[in-house]
């Protein structure tokens, strides 16, 4: 079959700092072509430079043959390309339909826009793709996962010859990838040529055709992706093995650190108990919709309680917001790192100290070069090479800004540290890194709760893990005893209570 | 605060008094609407004062000292409203520059032009068929009051219904996902800054016609009127989020206020105290309620 994509000799510098040398790739008509590489090796720079967003600095990109200028977005829509990006880029204040039809709005007269019509056939849309959500919802108050639903229906709903998709499952629980997948395989089989990156990359042999594998800004292979293992993926991606995925090396204590009684918010969190243990993982799991982000919030102070009781260790905990929870001890990594986590104008060092200041300040004036000293030693750790450093946020891959929100908590040295999706669109080698800091974590005495959708991760990083439905605790579940297997876990996050046989 | 005036004073609820009231803030109104749609994008435009004086003393001189026709003038006053915000525009889409610093220097530039053009003297006495058409009367309703409505209706329109109005809300919940959307931000923004001058020209229009006189000074802090009315109505600073039917209504409870308390003898000065204590009050309970 004939390429219908070709980029060719594709170059492009930062600042002077090249990113992408000499790349070249090609892409059949109707493939699912897999894009993978470690963080910061140029994917989302080259997605980039086909949607219009960077122009390269050299190199040519072909359609069906003929050469083409794409050099904004708006061009890369006239030539059939979509893109589903790395960062979510909807509008808060506006509803799911607006912000689909976004850009190619329904008149009713020449003048005036049809929001009837739009509303309506977007929730037809999304009936047929089998979601529950309502096309009149303000994005602004959906949950992540549903937000990134909202970021692939934006592509999926418009028929285009080239769809790319930067790390559209990252937020995604296994029922909603589901959907994305069996959607992205109709459309390949209409003909439609879909980019696909990912660093889960258990995912890919059952969707991609392809696999081009990258490092460093360069080009490293291209395979049939039935001709390769998972093992010489990531050996060809970090350029050596990863072994031995997950260790973990301590058991929990006996003394308790945290207990959650009776917890409720609202309606969205119901009678919720648990307690976490010195030196434990807890794991968390549940589906899209299931709030388990709100009882981290509650532990942490960001949404106000509405009844029971918190303790940490044994000492009751009334944090009325986010800086009484530190200042006890207790430290939150959020799931969304671009509108929770990160002030994106700002360097890679400020960002690692926000939330632990007073370590460096007298009266408020700060000791720049204390800081400095031991940023440096954290983002060694984190694996960070030192050009990071005074770099801004903004300008660091998706994933390497994870790991510097990631770094930002390990320096805080919480007793209880909540981690929400941690390893969200980290890369194998960086994985690996993050495990080993939880394990260096929980080896200290300190404790860890574990809120992940990637379930390999929280099946072998935690000690226990409990499931939550619709704000309930529908089970939960002992390393080490029978039912510590992922379909009972599963069967738990869709419905029954499971708790009497551990 | 209708009650306590309409106890205060027997006159507040009288129809020549409410009508009176609506006058008084319909050149705020026509401002204050024009700035909405700015502050939607999470921009500002500062010189919207400036804009109104320049507007009105080049209209009154061409009418006045050259003999053209009143509509020729008036059509060259919105023109010059509208290449005024065009500017602005330009140099916030275009260039890239803070809105904030664009109009703040259009502010004294466009000031500037108006004191060199009159030689900084105010010109008085303005055909009447032109106060007729901006500050006339049709039965008891004031022209002034009729040009506000209209102005109103057309810009909920634009908000509401127009491609213009939802990109110039999606600009400002979020720009770059706008632009990765294919929608082209530049030029949005440049109308939106046009429309600004366009309706600050109205405004000098109605200012003039109601002083029958045209001054290079005037309008000053006109835009820190309009800024007060559109947050009195809801709207957010920081953009995305408009009310424009808040801003009629913030528009209202300015002269309202202004106009109650002239009927209660208080002096000017503590009249300025009041209007501050009442913006941020009312801030404060929209925040409440949005929470
Ligand atoms: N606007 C920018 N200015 C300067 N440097 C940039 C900019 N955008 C990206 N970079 C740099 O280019 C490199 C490649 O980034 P890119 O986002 O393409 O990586 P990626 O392969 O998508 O990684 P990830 O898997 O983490 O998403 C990184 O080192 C990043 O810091
Ligand atoms: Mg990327």
């Amino acid at each position: 079959m004939a390429d219908y994509l070709e980029m060719k000799g594709i170059c492009k510098s930062f600042v002077g700092i090249p990113v992408l040398k000499d790349v070249d790739l090609s892409v059949r008509k109707g493939e699912i072509h897999a894009l993978v590489g470690e963080n910061g090796t140029g994917k989302s720079t080259l997605m980039k430079i086909l949607f219009g967003i960077y122009k390269a600095d050299a190199g040519e990109i072909k359609i069906d043959g003929k050469t083409i200028q794409i050099s904004s977005p708006k061009q890369a829509y006239g030539a059939g390309i979509r893109m589903i990006h790395q960062e979510l880029q909807l509008i808060p204040e506006f509803t799911i339909a607006q912000n689909i039809m976004l850009g190619n709005e329904i008149m009713s007269t020449a003048i005036s826009i049809d929001r009837k019509k739009i509303s309506s056939y977007v929730q037809k849309a999304i009936e047929q793709y089998g979601l529950a959500l309502d096309a009149d919802a303000k994005v602004k108050n959906l949950t992540l996962a549903e937000k990134q639903m909202v970021e692939i229906l934006k592509a999926l709903y418009f028929k285009s010859a080239i769809v790319v998709m930067d790390e559209p499952t990252a937020p995604l629980t296994d029922k909603e990838t589901e959907i994305l997948f069996s959607a992205t395989k109709k459309m390949s089989k209409a003909g439609t040529s879909i980019i696909y990156i990912s660093h889960r990359l258990e995912e890919l042999p059952d969707l991609a055709e392809r696999i081009t594998i990258m490092r460093d800004g360069m080009v490293i292979s291209t395979n049939n992706m039935k001709d390769v293992t998972k093992d010489e993926i990531v050996k060809q991606m970090v350029g050596r093995t990863v072994e031995q995925f997950f260790v973990k090396t301590t058991k929990p204590l006996k003394e308790i650190m945290l207990e959650v009684d009776n917890l409720c918010v609202g309606n969205q969190v119901k009678n919720v108990s648990f307690d976490i243990y010195k030196g434990e993982v807890l794991g968390l799991a549940g589906l899209m919709g299931s709030n388990r982000s709100v009882i981290a919030k509650a532990i942490y102070g960001d949404v106000k309680k509405t009844e029971g009781t918190i303790r940490l260790k044994g000492k009751k905990l009334e944090v009325k917001n986010c800086k009484e929870a530190i200042k006890n001890g207790i430290g939150y990594l959020p799931e969304d790192r671009k509108t929770e986590g990160l002030v994106l104008m700002e360097p890679v060092y400020k960002n690692v100290t926000y939330p632990r200041m007073e370590s460096f300040c007298k009266m408020g004036i700060i000791n720049e070069f204390e800081r400095k000293k031991s940023v440096q030693l954290i983002l060694k750790r984190i694996g960070f090479k030192d050009i990071y450093f005074s770099r801004i946020l903004k300008n660091l891959s998706g994933g390497n800004q994870q790991k510097v929100i990631m770094g930002r908590w390990y320096f805080a040295n919480c007793e209880l540290l909540i981690l929400n999706e941690p390893t969200r669109g980290i890369d194998v080698g960086a994985k690996k890194e993050i495990y080993e800091m939880i394990n260096e974590m929980v080896s200290n005495g300190k404790s860890v709760l574990l809120i992940s959708s990637d379930m390999p991760e929280l099946l072998n990083m935690s000690d226990r893990i409990i499931t939550i439905k619709n704000g309930r605790i529908s089970g939960c579940f002992e390393a080490g005893k029978n039912m510590y297997k992922q379909t009972s876990i599963l069967q738990a996050m869709l419905g029954g209570v499971n708790c009497g046989e551990n | 605060m209708v009650i306590l005036f309409s106890l205060l004073s027997q006159y507040f609820l009288t129809i020549n008094n409410i009508l009176s009231i609506v006058q008084q803030s319909a050149i705020n109104l026509v401002i204050a609407l024009g700035m909405s749609f700015v502050i939607s994008t999470g921009g500002i435009d500062l010189s919207v004062g400036a804009i109104v004086a320049l507007t009105s003393v080049i209209m009154a001189n061409l009418i006045n000292n050259y003999g053209i026709p009143i509509l020729a003038g008036i059509l060259i006053a919105f023109l010059v409203g509208l290449i005024a915000g065009a500017v602005n525009g330009f140099f916030v889409g275009v260039v890239g520059l803070q809105p904030f610093i664009v109009t703040l220097a259009s502010v004294t530039y466009l000031r500037g032009l108006a004191l060199v053009y009159t030689s900084g003297r105010p010109i008085y006495g303005l055909s009447d068929n032109f106060t007729k058409l901006f500050a006339g009367y049709i039965g008891i309703v004031p022209v002034m009051v009729i040009w506000a409505l209209a102005a109103t209706v057309v810009c909920i329109f634009l908000m509401r219904k127009t491609r213009f109005g939802e990109y110039t809300l999606a600009i400002g919940g979020n720009e770059e996902a706008s632009r990765l959307c294919g929608i082209n931000v530049i030029k949005i923004k440049i109308y939106i800054y046009m429309l600004s001058g366009f309706m600050s020209a109205l405004g000098g229009m109605m200012l003039a016609a109601r002083l029958d006189a045209a001054e290079p000074a005037s309008g000053s802090s006109y835009e820190l009127d309009a800024i007060a009315a559109v947050v009195l109505g809801g709207t957010s600073m920081s953009g995305g989020k408009v009310n424009m039917i808040g801003c009629v209504v913030g528009a209202l409870i300015l002269s309202m206020l202004a106009n109650g308390l002239t009927l209660l003898n208080i002096q000017t000065y503590y009249q300025q105290v009041a209007t501050g204590l009442v913006i941020l009050l009312a801030v404060i309970l929209d925040k409440r309620r949005t929470q």
